[in-house]
């Protein structure tokens, strides 16, 4: 039984997304209506208003998949640390080699999700990219602030400019995705789930956008942001999926479970995931994002949020999905248990 | 007389966590920040001395947060406060480092 109608009120979606008495896919079309539903408000408004547009209340599923490509923009602080900044125009032609490889890497990362997810923006329905670039002096980071992305110059020793990071700009979108889907927190065990999730996908980006399988690629986090004063004393990147705590990262991590405290930073405990996520794909073999990166992905959109997970939950959630995505193959399943047992869980 | 040391943790790097080998940290002393900073400052611990955990971030994900100690002849006494809330005077200070 799946129902197409627009009339339920949010709480009965929200009752009907738990009902243990329907499927799991029955669970889920609810689920997803009840996320959807201020989206669609807003949508039937504006198709009310204009009888031209009434074709937009056709079913969610067709209007979603029709909707346009994300919007990329661009903004320029200027070494300021007021957002967004001035926005600056045609970023991908831009002569400002930051801008334009801000606009080519964010449309790549879009475009990643599109393909290889059949998900249309962080919202999943075409929600405008929007970028700010040389935030403050000699800056540091690059952050998700809830809405946007914003990157650093950094300070040409330790750190390089940050949008030379394809993978620091897939990490920073994929903050965005998981913020509407599974909406883990920032502390604890959610805490490091999200942060693994923005390395697992950005690492991801990274490979699918170099064609490599995963004996070719590097698993590092952050090595194309390294300043000449980090290579100087050793360090190749931040973090090491593969080797989460090794002497070449700027800030090891644990490797197993049994070293998880609370109150770990999310930067710190994301080690553990990322560890098991690296294992899985390896032993499944072939490229990343084909069949482990399916399962992450399920485990990660295809609930109601959980804001407060444990990192057991979500290994269970990724066992579940790979029998299910991948039954023909219980290959992989095999693999992914291996990797979670390998680190604790 | 009183000073500040304020030290940067977090973002995407992961500043000052255990085994981290970036730190950032500064110190100055509270007569050469302005008046008004001073007083700004004065509000950040009466605001965050109250809160009994570090203020959350919303959904912001991988931005700074700051533990400024402030040193009196009455002692220690810290607070951790995210970027938004902490004088640029302040931020100023702090020197990105390898340890």
């Amino acid at each position: 039984m799946i129902c197409h109608c627009r009339i339920i009120p949010p709480n009965v979606l929200e009752r009907l997304s738990q009902d243990k008495r329907l499927t799991e896919a029955e669970r889920k079309h609810f689920f997803n209506m009840a996320a959807y539903e201020a989206h669609w408000r807003k949508l039937r408004t504006v198709a009310l208003l204009s009888s031209s547009h009434a074709a937009a209340l056709g079913s969610m599923s067709a209007t979603v998949a029709a909707a346009a490509a994300p919007a990329i923009t661009v903004y320029n602080c200027a070494n300021g640390t007021n957002l967004p900044g001035a926005p600056v125009p045609n970023p991908g032609s831009s002569t400002d080699v930051t801008a334009k490889r801000t606009f080519v890497e964010t449309t790549g990362v879009a475009d990643f999700y599109r393909q290889i997810f059949k998900r249309n923006s962080v919202d999943n329905l075409g929600m405008t990219l929007q970028s700010s670039i040389h935030y403050g002096v000699k800056y540091n980071n690059a952050f998700w602030n809830g809405q946007q992305m914003t990157y650093g110059d950094g300070d040409g020793n330790i750190f390089v400019d940050f949008t030379l990071g394809n993978d620091v700009i897939a990490h920073e979108l994929t903050h965005g995705v998981t913020q509407f889907t599974a909406r883990l927190g920032y502390s604890n065990q959610a805490g490091g789930l999200n942060e693994s999730m923005s390395d697992v996908f950005g690492s991801m980006f990274r490979q699918w956008s170099a064609k490599q399988n995963v004996k070719q690629a590097d698993w590092l986090i952050g090595s194309d942001i390294m300043g000449p004063g980090a290579k100087a004393h050793g360090y190749t990147c931040l973090r090491d999926m593969a080797k989460p705590g090794a002497a070449h990262c700027l800030a090891p991590q644990p490797t197993h479970f049994s070293e998880f405290k609370p109150n770990m930073d999310p930067h710190e405990s994301s080690g553990i995931p990322n560890l098991a996520f690296y294992k899985a794909a390896v032993a499944i073999g072939g490229y990343s994002w084909e069949k482990a990166g399916q399962v992450w992905y399920q485990a990660l959109v295809a609930y109601r949020p959980s804001p407060s997970m444990k990192m057991r939950t979500f290994a269970n959630r990724t066992r579940r999905q790979a029998k299910l995505l991948f039954r023909a193959d219980p290959s992989v399943f095999k693999a992914i248990d291996a990797a979670w047992i390998a680190v604790g869980l | 007389m009183a000073e500040y040391k304020i030290e940067r943790l977090g973002g995407f790097a992961g500043f000052g966590l255990p085994g981290s080998h970036l730190a950032s940290r500064g110190r100055i002393a509270a007569a050469q920040l302005e008046q008004q900073v001073q007083d700004a400052l004065e509000a950040l611990f009466a605001k965050h001395a109250k809160a009994r955990r570090p203020a959350t971030r919303g959904p912001a994900r991988d931005m700074f947060s700051y533990r400024i100690t402030r040193t009196t002849d009455s002692g220690e006494q810290s607070i951790e406060v995210p970027e938004a809330d902490v004088p640029g005077a302040l931020i100023n200070c702090i020197k990105d480092e390898l340890i």
